[in-house]
């Protein structure tokens, strides 16, 4: 497993891996820099590259942009925890009922086909100008994905398995539990991840509207100020945010949905096989040689 | 709909029974009204002597697809059965462990399914069906999804883990070949509804082997099922009820 990594990491891989980002971004400086030497833009509208990079590192060493970031990250993350249980908890008991199934559908279609930051105002006016409001309206926008997917996913396990259930005579609840929930988890998480980038959409939305802190708030400050260079390392923080979340949840998914990822089952493989010769060794008794048990066996 | 009309059958304790018919003859769904999985309209099924209402403990279902569940390693896959009956103890894991031998995997015990070809996965399958404790197997087109050699091989593998266990096995197939090479007893059946059109004992010794299929005695075997399987094909409504006798 650790030589795996090790030769992931290494620099020829990496190396191939990394230059053709690399290329399209030196691609993009170069145009930019070029549309600023020609003067086609004015560098008032569109800062020199480097003039964002110093203006980033000087908001990094501000104390005051971390209560910002703080404030966004809180949001972000309690509105999407908010929204994915909502989710889930509804989509459950679809997957389970028709009756419930038929009963919601309509409902959250409408809400889905609803562009939802129209309801941000009012949600500001029913919550407040604090967290509240913006987690709420995270929330909201993170909650379609999770219940969408959740609910396919538990309608889209396998049948057959379904019936290998219920010829062993499982409950509903062993196969609930059994099956529907571990079967339906990789489609879950795809949810999941979409819903964790659009939360942190619906907490700076929030900000935009009313709010005290926050890189939203960030944001709406410095291009009023025309600091655009500021500005445009506050939409980077954001864009690091953003990462950050999606790569929490590509994490958790990974260590999850471990059956869909080849070396996480080797490597389970392994340990479980290890624990189990060590078990054996302790019990002393090798199930091997002949059987005679097999007959008659109830 | 009907599905299976006038099917009246009988397998002795131990004895291999393969059902051989067309598509849409009723196979499938005669396994499924002895595995209890559906309802029966009309008729009696018994196994063991107590009549089939649900699905039970001492009769089995083999499905076409493995249907393993791919976040358990096969051990865990065969510990299935003991698991949902409340019965997971040192003693099942062990007969687990056997099982899994039985059917070739020693060695691949807390391997996952995506890292097993389809013919291991269906041994596991296999070995999971084994660990209910079964008295009838009732196996659906166990091998159709591996290829022909795999298959053969599997075949035999079959009948020589039913040698040992004592249990009556009920081979639903639409493979003439294989129903006559791995039953003592092979049952046609034609088209809507199922009916049984023939039924013929295998004369062949035990240990069955590949090489059977080319006797002479055999072929005259595939040429009559063949010929019971040549019954004009009627698309008459027929409402009657779906019966089933067995014991």
């Amino acid at each position: 497993m650790a030589r795996r990594v090790l030769h992931a990491l290494s620099p020829a891989r990496l190396g191939r891996r990394l230059w053709p980002p690399l290329v399209f971004l030196a691609i993009l400086l170069g145009l930019w820099e070029l549309a600023l030497a020609v003067e086609y833009v004015s560098e008032s509208i569109l800062p020199h590259p480097k003039d964002i990079v110093v203006s980033f590192w000087e908001l990094i060493g501000s104390e005051f942009v971390w209560d910002d970031i703080g404030a966004t990250l809180w949001e972000s993350v309690a509105g999407f925890a908010l929204g994915a249980a909502l989710g889930l908890a509804l989509a459950i008991p679809s997957g389970l009922s028709p009756v419930m199934r038929q009963m919601l559908g309509p409902y959250a279609v409408a809400l889905q086909v609803t562009p939802r930051i129209a309801i941000a105002p009012l949600i500001i006016a029913w919550a407040g100008f604090g967290y509240s409001s913006k987690i709420w309206i995270a929330a909201i926008i993170a909650f379609f994905p999770v219940y969408v997917n959740a609910l396919t996913g538990i309608l889209t396990v396998d049948e057959d398995a379904r019936e290998m259930f219920r010829s062993l005579g499982a409950s509903r609840w062993q196969t609930f539990t059994h099956l529907m929930v571990p079967g339906s988890l990789p489609i879950m998480f795809a949810g999941l991840k979409t819903a964790a980038g659009l939360a942190l959409v619906g907490a700076v939305v929030g900000e935009f509207i009313s709010a005290e802190r926050g890189l939203g708030v960030l944001v709406q400050q410095f291009s009023s100020q025309l600091a655009i260079s500021d500005a445009f390392a506050v939409i980077l923080m954001l864009m690091f945010l953003g990462l950050l979340l999606y790569g929490a949840m590509e994490w958790l998914e990974r260590t999850t949905v471990f059956w869909l990822h080849d070396a996480r089952l080797v490597a389970r493989s392994r340990r479980r096989a290890a624990k189990a010769e060590k078990k054996m060794a302790r019990d002393g008794g090798v199930p091997s040689g002949p059987q005679p048990t097999l007959a008659g066996r109830r | 709909m009907l599905a299976v009309d006038h099917v009246s059958m009988k397998a002795a304790p131990g004895e291999f029974v393969s059902i051989v018919g067309p598509s849409g003859c009723g196979k499938s769904t005669l396994l499924r009204l002895i595995a209890g999985l559906i309802p029966l309209s009309e008729g009696s099924i018994s196994v063991n002597g107590r009549e089939v209402t649900e699905p039970r403990q001492d009769v089995a279902l083999m499905f076409q697809r493995p249907t393993l569940l791919p976040w358990r390693t096969a051990l865990q896959n065969a510990l299935l059965p003991p698991k949902l009956g409340g019965k997971l103890d040192a003693q099942a894991e062990r007969q687990a462990y056997e099982l899994l031998d039985l059917v070739g995997l020693s060695g691949f015990e807390h391997t996952y399914p995506r890292h097993l070809s389809g013919g291991m996965q269906q041994r596991v399958a296999l070995a999971r069906l084994l660990m209910v404790g079964v008295d009838m197997l009732l196996l659906d087109e166990p091998f159709a999804a591996v290829d022909q050699l795999t298959r053969e091989r599997l075949n035999l593998e079959l009948l020589r883990v039913h040698e040992r266990l004592s249990a009556t096995a009920l081979l639903v197939t639409h493979n003439i070949t294989e129903a006559i090479l791995l039953a003592d007893r092979v049952v046609v059946m034609t088209p809507r509804p199922g009916r049984i059109a023939d039924v013929i004992d295998v004369p062949f010794g035990r240990p069955r082997e590949q090489r059977m299929v080319a006797e002479p005695g055999f072929q005259e075997l595939v040429l009559r099922a063949y010929s019971g399987l040549q019954v004009p094909l009627t698309d008459e409504a027929d409402t009657r009820q779906a019966g089933v006798h067995g014991t």
